[in-house]
Parts: C-alpha cells; sequence; structure tokens
C-alpha cells in the first residue's frame, strides 16, 4: 500500500502575504473614466431637465441640496474609482486564483482552483474598444460569480479561462 | 393487498388520481384569487338578476384549467434508463428531462390532505445541482412512489459504498412527544404569530367588506368604542386577546407542522418526516450538508429547546420559510447529531478564542450612533426637545454591541471552525474545512491601522465570518485553510 504522511513545515505553507499581485491594464482606468463620463452626464442632463421643466421643483434650495449632492456623489466616485484601480489586482498560483479590490475597504478573495465549476469571458462596448476584458470566476451554490477579474486584456482573460478550464478538466480527470 | 414491483424501465404514467389533484390544485388557485368574485357573481344571480359575464369568466377559465390538467396527465412519462431517471412532459411543447442516478440526492415523498385521500404521494428529487428541486410528480400512487425512491437510492447506496464514502457514522434516532410540541409551540415567536394573524385579518375585514358590504372595522369600532371610557378596561382586553389569540395560533401552526415529527439516521442520509394535515418525508444526505448549526432565543435557551438549522447544497435558492429547521430538545441532540457532520467534540465556549474589543466599539461609533442621531433628528420635528431623550438609545445598543463582542467565541483545529455567538438567544455555527467554496479578508482603513481584519470562508450554502481578528491570525488561519483545502483535495459533497 502506497502510503506517506510527512510532516509539513510551516514556513513551507504559502502565504498569502508574499503574494505579488498583478495590477490592471493602463487602459482600464481610462474606460472607467470614460463610463463614468457617460452617467454623469446622463445623470446631469436629467437633473438639470427635471429643474428646467417641471416648475414645481424649481425652489432654490432644493436645487442647491441636489446639485451639491450630484457633485459630491461624483467626486467620490471619480476619487473611488482612481483608488480602486490602484489596489486592484490578481495572481495566479497553482492551487488558487487571487483577486484584491476595494477603495475604502480592501478585500482579497482566494478562490481554490479545485472548487472552480466554470469561468466565462465577457467585455462591454468600451472594454471592447480598449481591447480590454474580465473574467467571471464560478463556484458552487451561487448563481452569481464568485469573483470577476476585470481590466485585463481580452487575450490575457482567454489566456486565463483556457489555463484554468485546463486545470479544472485534469481536477476531474484523476478524481 | 399485494403489489406488483413496478418496472420502472418501461415508461409509467402517474396515478389517476393526478388528474383530479391537478384539477384541484387549478381549482384551489382559481378560488383563491377569485373568491370575493365568485361569492359576489352568485350571490347577484340568486336575486333573480341575469347571470354575469364575470361568472362565464370563470367557467370558462376552469375549463381551461380542467383540459390543460388532462393533457399534462397523459403527456406526463418517466422511466430510468441507462442509469438516469427520464421524464417526459409535454404535447405542444415536448421536454425530456434526464436526471442521472448518481446525482439524485435525496428523494422526497410527500401527502397532504389530496393525497391522502387518494392513496398517492407527490415525490420531489433533489439533484447535486443548485436548483431546488429538479423535477416532481404529482401523483404516484404510495406503494409506487416507495419502490421508486427505493431503486433510485439503492443506486446511490452502491455507488457510494464503492467510493468508500459510507464512512461509520453514529446513529440518529429522535422523535418530538406531545409534550416537546407543546414547549416548542409556547416557546414560539409569538410577536410573528401576532403580525400574521393581523394582517391576514386585515384582508378578510376587507374582502368581507367587497362581498358582502359588511364593514368588520366599523363593527370592531362599535364594540370597543363602548369601553373607551375605561382605558384600563379597555387595554387589558386588547392585551389579553392578543396574547391569547397569538399564543393559541402559534399551538395551532406547531402542531399542525411538526406533529409526529422523526427523525432517524440511515448510514450517510437522515429521514425525517413530520406534519399533521400536509405529512412531509424529508430525506437529508450528510454529504449535502455545507454548514451546520442550532440556534435558540433566550426563552428557549432557558428550556433548553434548540432548532437544527442545516444549510445543505441550494438552500440560497429556497425561501427561508421553506427551509427544514429541526426542533430538539436539549443541547446534547445538537451536540449528538453534530457527530456526523464533523469528528471533533462541539467546543465549550468558555474555552473558545475571542474578537478583539475594537469590533463593539466600532459598532457604536459607525453605526449606532449615526442611527441614534439620526433617529433624534427626525424626531425632533414633532417632538422638538423632547426628542432628545431617544439619544438613550445610544448605550442601550452600546450594551448590546458590548455583549455581542463577550458572546462570540471561536474555535478552530485540523478539521474545521466553531462559532458561539448572540445577544439574547445562541447560536452554534460548525463548518468543516473540506466544505469551503472561497476564502476572503476584508479591512477597512481602521482596520489597516490597527493590523485587524475580518475573515470571511465561503461555501456552497453560506458563509463563517470572523470580525475584527488580528491581521496575523487572519493571514495563519487563510494560509493553514488553503493548505487544507488544496493539498486534501477531498470531495466538497
Amino acid at each position: 500500500m502506497d502510503f506517506s504522511n510527512n510532516i509539513v513545515q510551516v514556513q513551507d505553507i504559502p502565504a498569502i502575504e508574499e503574494v505579488t499581485f498583478r495590477p490592471l491594464e493602463d487602459n482600464y482606468l481610462l474606460a472607467v473614466r470614460i463610463a463614468f463620463g457617460i452617467n454623469f452626464l446622463l445623470f446631469g442632463a436629467a437633473l438639470t431637465a427635471g429643474f428646467v421643466f417641471i416648475t414645481k421643483l424649481q425652489i432654490p434650495w432644493l436645487m442647491y441640496v441636489a446639485g451639491g449632492l450630484f457633485a459630491g456623489l461624483s467626486l467620490l466616485i471619480w476619487v473611488g474609482n482612481n483608488l480602486n484601480y490602484r489596489y486592484s489586482g490578481y495572481a495566479l498560483r497553482q492551487k488558487d486564483v487571487l483577486y484584491r479590490s476595494g477603495w475604502f475597504v480592501h478585500k482579497t478573495n482566494v478562490l481554490p482552483i479545485n472548487r472552480i465549476q466554470h469561468i466565462s469571458v465577457q467585455s462591454g462596448p468600451i472594454e471592447r474598444r480598449f481591447g480590454l476584458a474580465s473574467v467571471s470566476i464560478f463556484t458552487a451554490g451561487g448563481s452569481s460569480a464568485d469573483f470577476t477579474i476585470k481590466g485585463i486584456t481580452d487575450k490575457t482573460a482567454n489566456q486565463v479561462k483556457d489555463w484554468l478550464s485546463e486545470l479544472i478538466k485534469t481536477g476531474t480527470d484523476e478524481a | 393487498m399485494k403489489h406488483d414491483t413496478p418496472d420502472f424501465s418501461v415508461p409509467q404514467r402517474q396515478s389517476a388520481a393526478a388528474i383530479v389533484i391537478l384539477i384541484a390544485k387549478s381549482g384551489v388557485q382559481i378560488a383563491k384569487s377569485l373568491w370575493p368574485i365568485l361569492l359576489v357573481t352568485l350571490l347577484r344571480s340568486k336575486k333573480g338578476s341575469s347571470p354575469d359575464k364575470y361568472l362565464y369568466i370563470v367557467i370558462g377559465f376552469a375549463a381551461l384549467s380542467v383540459g390543460y390538467a388532462i393533457i399534462r396527465f397523459l403527456f406526463y412519462r418517466y422511466y430510468i434508463q441507462n442509469n438516469s431517471l427520464v421524464i417526459q412532459t409535454g404535447w405542444l411543447q415536448k421536454k425530456t428531462l434526464s436526471i442521472p442516478l448518481q446525482s439524485i440526492q435525496a428523494v422526497h415523498l410527500e401527502q397532504n390532505l389530496w393525497q391522502q385521500a387518494f392513496g398517492v404521494s407527490k415525490v420531489t428529487f433533489d439533484s447535486a445541482g443548485t436548483e431546488k428541486v429538479e423535477a416532481k410528480m404529482e401523483a404516484i400512487n404510495v406503494y409506487t412512489a416507495e419502490q421508486l425512491k427505493q431503486v433510485l437510492l439503492q443506486y446511490k447506496i452502491t455507488t457510494d459504498t464503492a467510493e468508500g464514502r459510507d464512512a461509520a457514522r453514529p446513529p440518529v434516532q429522535y422523535n418530538l412527544t406531545i409534550g416537546d410540541l407543546l414547549k416548542l409551540s409556547l416557546s414560539a415567536n409569538h410577536l410573528e404569530a401576532f403580525l400574521i394573524l393581523f394582517v391576514l385579518s386585515i384582508n378578510i375585514l376587507d374582502d368581507l367588506r367587497k362581498a358582502f358590504e359588511f364593514d368588520g372595522w366599523g363593527w370592531m369600532e362599535s364594540i370597543f368604542g363602548d369601553m373607551k371610557d375605561n382605558m384600563v378596561a379597555l387595554f387589558s382586553v386588547v392585551i389579553l386577546l392578543v396574547a391569547v389569540v397569538s399564543v393559541g395560533f402559534s399551538v395551532i401552526r406547531v402542531f399542525i407542522k411538526y406533529y409526529d415529527f422523526k427523525m432517524d439516521s440511515g448510514g450517510h442520509q437522515w429521514r425525517v418526516s413530520f406534519g399533521l394535515f400536509n405529512r412531509q418525508q424529508r430525506i437529508i444526505p450528510i454529504p449535502k450538508i455545507q454548514l451546520f448549526s442550532w440556534h435558540a432565543n433566550y426563552v428557549r435557551r432557558k428550556i433548553n429547546f434548540w432548532m437544527l438549522d442545516l444549510k445543505t447544497l441550494g438552500d440560497e435558492k429556497v425561501q427561508p420559510k421553506q427551509r427544514l429547521k429541526i426542533p430538539l430538545t436539549g443541547f446534547q441532540s445538537a451536540v449528538n447529531i453534530a457527530a456526523s457532520y464533523q469528528q471533533s467534540p462541539v467546543f465549550d465556549p468558555a474555552q473558545g478564542a475571542g474578537i478583539e474589543p475594537a469590533y463593539w466599539q466600532r459598532r457604536t461609533l459607525m453605526v449606532s450612533l449615526p442611527v441614534t442621531i439620526f433617529v433624534a433628528a427626525f424626531a425632533a420635528v414633532w417632538l422638538q426637545w423632547q426628542a432628545l431623550w431617544l439619544l438613550a438609545l445610544l448605550p442601550v445598543w452600546a450594551l448590546q454591541n458590548f455583549m455581542r463582542y463577550q458572546n462570540f467565541k471561536w474555535f478552530a483545529n485540523h478539521e474545521g471552525v466553531q462559532l458561539h455567538k448572540g445577544l439574547w438567544g445562541r447560536e452554534y455555527k460548525l463548518l468543516v474545512w473540506k466544505k469551503i467554496q472561497q476564502v476572503s479578508y476584508a479591512q477597512s482603513p481602521y482596520q489597516r491601522r490597527h493590523q485587524l481584519a475580518t475573515l470571511q470562508f465561503t461555501t456552497a450554502a453560506g458563509a463563517v465570518t470572523l470580525p475584527y481578528l488580528p491581521l496575523e491570525v487572519c493571514r495563519r488561519m487563510v494560509n493553514g485553510v488553503l493548505y487544507t483545502v488544496e493539498s486534501a483535495n477531498e470531495k466538497w459533497m
């Protein structure tokens, strides 16, 4: 019977704090800013139209409050997007995938490869314009993705998907 | 009566009673949604007026339902072929559902009053997928249903045993007596029962007004209006009435739901049956359990009555009310049953590790304080300076946060993590590492400054969160758990 039970040294266990995260593509920040700009213009136009065409809303204090809130929120989202871009990153290890994100609360997710059910690659019109895509990784249980690595090139996204798919297939065959 | 064993390799129909049940189901649905219109229409037609057009609509709708039920019955076939359960349905839009037998985790038989009257069972299946119920058969002869269940589960037992998964597990045998049911109903959430009754009463009063032009509210006002000069008597009557009705309603609810509750183990699964009118038989495959927890509110904790809450795969798609909760008559029962899920004994919270005190301090500062200020400011519009009294909420909430912090204890070893938490009630939660799907940790700016982190282990049926741990502890846990999950490559289900 082939059986081994070797001692594992604590220092030999891979440490998450030593992982070097790969940053997102430079173009991604530009894509996020363009998406923000479009939303900003749309909401700004809707707000302005509301105050111009609906006379009941033409109350000075209400206009100041709404304008102030809109400006404040927009500034917060702009700063948040920049900070989030700077912190976000991903890493691929032999046995798991890591993704970190968040501008206020920093969050690091680790997903063991032997738990992945399926992977999908997607890209929106702005992402496609910059040759970017996102990879969503799904595990069992929930219907939504466990995490989505955004802001990587279309080529990288497909490479990650193919690499993970191959690993899952190998793992399933072995099992 | 002798029964022939059915041959499931040949396409089978449901019992003929299925037509009646399908029609009845449609009828009940129609009656539920249209009963005020039906009543008014019938009453009006009695007065000699010409039959109302509504009646034709209802009759037409009912005829359609009957036709639909017959078509559903005639074109429904099921059989077992190539180790799969095949279900064929549909007339114009044909559908063939094929469920591999190895993925069938559980077979449930259910009998409501209709099904009991016709001697048939409703059969549903759980598969390894995330759908709550993949397929169902409305009415199968009870004997045939039992045979089908045995055939399907026998396959699972055979394959599981071949894979060595049917490890020796402690046997579980457990049932609830009438006394237990009384304890359970008296310690139930009566406020919830009252609210349900209250909403139902409003609906009924509204429907009565529409149907008979009966002013239920006016009638109640006339009764209580006579007593308005004596406020003490009025309050006493109202409180007594609410208490009696709520407790009575709770007792009835509990007896209807949990009557003749039985639970026993069959190696790799538990069999649970319960219910007075709607008799249910559920199979819980132990490998499908992702998280194991039991909890009690303050009253139940004092009388040592706990509710077992098993989070199984796909639970997130099931309504919370439909999830199976198992009443336990004692803490030891929970501990005994927990041995089926994990080998390690349940920890003593007094010996467990705690979390950092920053948990309750930050919660008070960042959540309780802003909420208190907002509530007081909002109330000041009506109460003016009197609203300042609401600031007294802050120390109350702070105390609650402190108690939550004090009661939060955890313990981790090579097999998994155990949690103990609660404010007035208590909850125990167990998670074995092999069930983990994802590990994550988060840090707010405050936590980053103070080298703290909130750790979360996600399973296929919920998550376990350890808030405000020292960052070093959090990292060690993440590294150790990932090593366990990734190196062992154990089956998580």
